[in-house]
């Protein structure tokens, strides 16, 4: 297994370098910092007032009042808005790293393929090594651009603060149900939310590549993107509707693979499971990821050499035990 | 023996693409495997650099399975490419880099082959360049450099210099940028398949001495390739396959001696068909007293020769020689297919 991955490395930089360096990328990350950064400062205008306490004007109207949980939900129990709340946030942040990661490494394995310089690769670097280096290259450009993205929001939030009244903003949030409280913001919390983001992001990243591998020209990177993308939209519908049934199905949706990349954190978060359950769906999860690994270990020397119309999972599922004639 | 193949053997289903194929190299030289389309020579060098998994047989490199970890392979695919929005340089020392070559020795050999490759102006801005050319060129005649001065003048006028993208290159530019890939690793089994295909003239002759000094370096080569005369301008021994299977191999030389000289190239001042006839060889192609005729050896030309000059007939050419690699080639696939 350690020589398929040699030069892994080689290729996380290069990808990681050509993904720093290309200018659509820099564009939309600089877009979404400054989209951040303002938001704050520009809700504060539309929505903050001087003397620190909310009055919301616009289309939206929120009430101003100020509510404990249980009083806001009336019981100990948090209540379905609050849960699809919190989970469609989270669930949203997780859709998109992983949509925009399964586009971007099926369209890399794909171009590589059709500009013919697999082979070329292939003399110097394993298939596998070219796969899980481009899934680590976007990985780190995800992450880095995803805590930019926090970075610029909690420094805009910080200085926005000397100058106008944000207090809006928590209470937007306990209209939602949402405070800090409730989600056990702590730091385990927040470190539980990014393994379970790494978990999923590699879980998705490797169906891509495998599913993009698959593929022979460019008009079949959509086909092979939709694999990875009803997993993900499999998931975080999932995880949305499941919160109509309260606490009853946390462990399971938990447990569940590819749901419990969405669903988990969150109950976690709500304290509706504790570590221990948190740790088990990581093991499934860890699981899961090295099945596709050895899937992809298996037959990705086959499926980056093919040349025909593309090749679907249960092809692979074949390939891998030994019945495919490719 | 420094490379073995061993009864290499390939199925795809039930079509069986290499049947069996075995070819030694002893000593650096040119091998060469040639054949019809979709013969199976492609397959056999990706089954060799173990780019697919083999039904059968073994290849050795020095004793040990040849992989990129026993022995420095540089390899020019049929197949080539380059990632077309990136810079040809960060492309070549990507390549460098996963090759096990260090960055600073990697801008050393882009520079080297840039530079005998002529493919310098794609891959350093023009100041670069003088910087080049000025270290390179001590010899060079003062008209030269100044020259060249004024040229990178006038290039700094121009906008600001952008690393080249492959896709901003010609077909034959790019190839030698594969090329370059193929000998950034200074390897020393170098594997081209079909290395001067779709090259113009000048290239194809850019080419040749590459590949020439590489020869002479003591390397060992792999050539694959469609270009007869090509291949028998470099090669030493040849596999010549046909429908998954070798059906000729051996040392050129002891091939071509062995079907003896048969080739007669002869042009006369006067019509020599008559003579011809009569001396009992067959003419392939004529034009205007300028015959090819196919004898059945030495004697038969000799016999024909004597007679021409008996009679009178001025002889102008009398060359007779061995059958061609071509000639060889189309015999041996023809004879496969009967």
């Amino acid at each position: 297994m350690n020589s398929k991955l040699s030069g892994t490395g080689q290729v996380y930089r290069f990808t990681l370098r050509q993904m720093i360096q290309n200018k659509s990328n820099q564009v939309t990350f600089l877009i979404l910092m400054a989209l951040m950064a303002l938001s704050i400062p520009v809700m504060g205008f539309f929505f903050g007032d001087g003397d620190g306490s909310a009055q919301m004007t616009g289309p939206i109207a929120f009430s101003t009042g100020v509510y404990t949980v249980e009083d806001y939900l009336g019981g100990e129990q948090v209540g379905f808005e609050t849960r699809f709340n919190v989970q469609y946030a989270y669930s949203i942040i997780l859709m998109m790293v992983s949509i925009f990661s399964v586009t971007y490494i099926v369209r890399a394995i794909v171009e590589e393929k059709v500009s013919k310089l697999v082979e070329t690769l292939m003399v110097s670097v394993k298939p596998l090594a070219l796969m899980m280096g481009k899934v680590l290259a976007v990985m780190t450009f995800m992450f880095v651009m995803l805590a930019g993205l926090c970075l610029a929001t909690g420094i805009s939030y910080g200085i926005t603060g000397q100058f106008m009244d944000i207090s809006f903003i928590g209470n937007i949030l306990e209209n939602f149900g949402i405070t800090a409280d409730l989600l056990k913001m702590e730091p385990l919390t927040i470190i539980v939310i990014m393994v379970c983001l790494v978990l999923a992001y590699l879980f998705f990243s490797i169906l891509a590549g495998l599913t993009g591998a698959g593929c022979s020209n460019m008009d079949e990177v959509e086909g092979a993107n939709m694999t990875a993308m009803f997993a993900i939209l499999g998931g975080f519908l999932a995880s949305c509707f499941a919160q109509a049934m309260g606490e009853s199905m946390a462990i399971f949706l938990s447990l569940c693979p590819v749901v419990s990349a969405f669903a988990a954190p969150v109950y976690y978060a709500l304290g509706n499971i504790g570590i221990g359950t948190m740790a088990i769906s990581w093991v499934i999860q860890i699981v899961m990821i090295y099945l596709l690994f050895r899937l992809s270990a298996a037959v990705y020397d086959q499926l980056i050499m093919y040349r025909g119309s593309r090749v679907k999972i249960r092809n692979i599922l074949s390939m891998a035990r030994g019945k495919g004639g490719r | 023996m420094s490379l073995i193949v061993s009864d290499l053997y390939k199925k795809y289903g039930e079509k069986t693409v290499v049947d069996h194929l075995s070819f030694e190299m002893r000593e650096p030289g040119v091998y060469a495997l040639l054949g019809t389309n979709g013969a199976g020579k492609t397959t056999s060098i990706r089954m060799m650099l173990g780019m697919l998994a083999k039904d059968g047989g073994q290849v050795f490199w020095k004793g040990a399975p040849l992989s990129t970890e026993t022995c420095n392979v540089g390899y020019l695919a049929e197949e080539r490419g380059l990632y077309p929005k990136y810079t040809l340089m960060d492309q070549l020392l990507y390549f460098a880099g996963l090759r096990g070559v260090s960055k600073a020795e990697a801008k050393e050999r882009i520079r080297y082959w840039a530079q005998r490759l002529e493919a310098e102006e794609y891959l350093y801005a023009p100041a670069d360049l003088s910087v080049i050319q000025n270290d390179n060129a001590e010899t060079q005649t003062e008209d030269n450099g100044e020259g060249k001065q004024k040229k990178v003048k006038n290039w700094s006028k121009k906008k600001a210099w952008k690393p080249k993208q492959a896709d901003q290159l010609s077909k034959g530019n790019q190839q030698k940028i594969q090329f370059m890939i193929a000998l950034i690793s200074n390897p020393e089994l170098l594997i081209l398949d079909e290395p001067l295909s779709g090259l113009d003239p000048v290239n194809t002759d850019l080419f040749k001495g590459i590949i020439r000094e590489e020869i002479g370096k003591g390397k060992y080569l792999i050539m694959s390739s469609h270009q007869m005369a090509t291949v028998e301008e470099f090669c030493t021994d040849i596999t010549i396959m046909d429908r998954s299977k070798a059906v000729l191999q051996g040392n050129l030389n002891e091939i071509k001696k062995s079907y003896g000289r048969v080739n007669l190239h002869l042009k006369t001042e006067r019509d020599a068909a008559r003579h011809i006839a009569a001396a009992g060889a067959t003419i392939l192609t004529m034009k205007e007293n300028e015959y090819q005729i196919k004898v059945s050896g030495e004697e038969q030309a000799n016999a024909l020769l004597a007679s021409l000059i008996t009679a009178g007939v001025p002889v102008i050419t009398f060359d007779l020689r061995e059958p061609s690699l071509h000639e060889i080639f189309v015999e041996k696939v023809g004879e496969s297919h009967e």
